[in-house]
């Protein structure tokens, strides 16, 4: 299992340092949310302080959906899918796989993000950095489960690039709830235990319901 | 090792248009079998049912291995491997690295030595760290094929292996796959002469029915080719 992961991850994590599809589309677009967020709030009576998590968890929603299609566009180019489908291993498993690595991707684009966001909102997150980790974490992991599901779903369709966010992002609005109530808490130098606890529960019903139903997914 | 699959009465429909209609057959273990028909006449929905990749509408396949009749489908998928015209490899991949990873997913213990060797045999030594989107479309069906036997299999699914090759590497191919490679295929393929020629069993397909399933030793080229061209009567399409 392990090593199932780390096989899938360095070929992700190869393939997206290459190509950075991915992280363009998905860091650029984050760069103009972030943008048109700071925009819109220096010239509205909105609570400034409210903003940056606010902008953290929208640019985590729109941009990791991009980057979840582009990353499965990829598998279905040269119908890659075909042969991973023919591996000797149980789909389930590789659903965890796939699921590894795309977090990593997401994690590692909204922790570049959060020194921006720092920037644009003239946040100090020094201090209340720590205690961020768990709830994004967590947050991110319930996003990519979910995602990596829907994702599959949505493929076999000729509208996949129309579907996959009509379909994936009403999923994931109590992933994105819970993830937003840990952030701010965190924000404030508080822990949000319930908030940690709901995602660890999404997370499970999620991660399993993905372990069991993949290699019906994937058929075609 | 014996890997035998039964193809029982299978019918598989897509919406309203029939690929496959009533298909029964056996492949018995080392069955070099060419599977012949025209366009949408259902092979390369045979060979993605015989895969796994897709599950029929109608009718049943079962896999015996060893005599046991076989459930999981990764037990199953072990002991098959599939070319086809798409190369089901990385874009953004090396050779090399591809290898390597289909390698490691297949669970086939091969070193640098190994993958080096293996690109070796179909004349790609050389092109290992290039990128595979930068290598023209037949040297793609060359690595495409080293992927196909990384874990030797006991029976090779063929779709139109030779596409994008040039006259060379069809000889090279085809040679690996007549002298070294020792066990059986499905092979998908409009060249009646190529087909007849690497069979030892001859399936031809029209309008998603198998129409004959022959033993080459029971009919020369002539009589096979005129089998090909003719059409199926009217009594047996309707």
């Amino acid at each position: 299992m392990p090593n199932l992961i780390l096989l899938m991850l360095s070929k992700d994590l190869r393939r997206e340092l290459r190509s950075k599809e991915v992280f363009l589309s998905s860091f650029l677009f984050s760069l103009i949310l972030l943008c048109i967020f700071y925009y819109a709030a220096t010239s509205s009576s909105v609570a400034f302080e409210k903003l940056p998590n606010t902008a953290l968890w929208i640019c985590i929603a729109f941009s990791g959906t991009i980057g979840l299609h582009r990353t499965h566009q990829a598998e279905l180019q040269n119908a890659c899918y075909k042969a991973l489908m023919m591996a000797p291993r149980d789909p389930g498993l590789l659903f965890l796989a796939k699921f590894a690595a795309n977090a990593t991707l997401l994690t590692i684009m909204s922790l570049l993000l959060l020194p921006l966001i720092a920037l644009f909102f003239n946040l100090d997150l020094g201090s209340n950095l720590l205690k961020m980790i768990p709830g994004l974490v967590l947050g991110i992991a319930g996003f990519v489960a979910i995602g990596t599901l829907t994702v599959v779903i949505s493929a076999n369709t000729r509208i996949s690039d129309i579907l996959f966010p009509i379909i994936h992002l009403p999923l994931v609005v109590p992933v994105l709830i819970a993830g937003v109530n840990c952030t701010q808490k965190a924000m404030l130098g508080e822990i949000s235990w319930t908030g940690i606890q709901i995602l660890c529960v999404l997370n499970l019903v999620f991660l399993s319901l993905g372990f069991m139903t993949y290699a019906y997914l994937l058929e075609e | 090792m014996s890997f035998e699959v039964h193809l029982d009465k299978i019918d598989k429909v897509y919406g309203e248009t029939w690929a496959l209609k009533g298909v029964s057959a056996t492949i018995q273990t080392g069955d070099r079998i060419t599977i012949v028909g025209h366009n949408g006449a259902g092979k390369s929905t045979l060979l993605g049912l015989t895969a796994t990749l897709t599950n029929p509408t109608r009718g049943t396949i079962c896999y015996e291995i060893d005599g046991t009749v076989a459930k999981d489908r990764g037990q199953i998928r072990r002991h098959m491997s599939m070319l086809s015209h798409s190369p089901m490899l990385y874009a953004d991949l090396t050779a090399r690295e591809n290898l390597k990873f289909f390698a490691g997913l297949y669970g086939v213990s091969t070193d640098h030595h190994g993958i080096d060797s293996r690109l070796e045999k179909v004349g790609m030594k050389a092109a290992g760290d290039t990128l595979f989107r930068a290598c023209s479309r037949g040297m793609q069906q060359r690595i495409s094929f080293a992927r196909a036997m990384l874990g030797d299999p006991d029976l090779l699914l063929l779709d139109e292996p030779f596409s994008g090759l040039d006259k060379k590497g069809t000889e090279r191919l085809k040679n690996i796959l007549m002298t070294e490679y020792r066990h059986g295929w499905l092979l998908v393929t409009h060249d009646l002469g190529q087909g007849y020629e690497m069979a030892n069993r001859l399936w031809i397909f029209k309008h998603g029915r198998l129409a004959h399933n022959l033993k080459k030793s029971e009919l020369d080229f002539k009589e096979y080719v005129s089998l090909c061209e003719a059409n199926l009567p009217e009594e047996v399409l309707r």
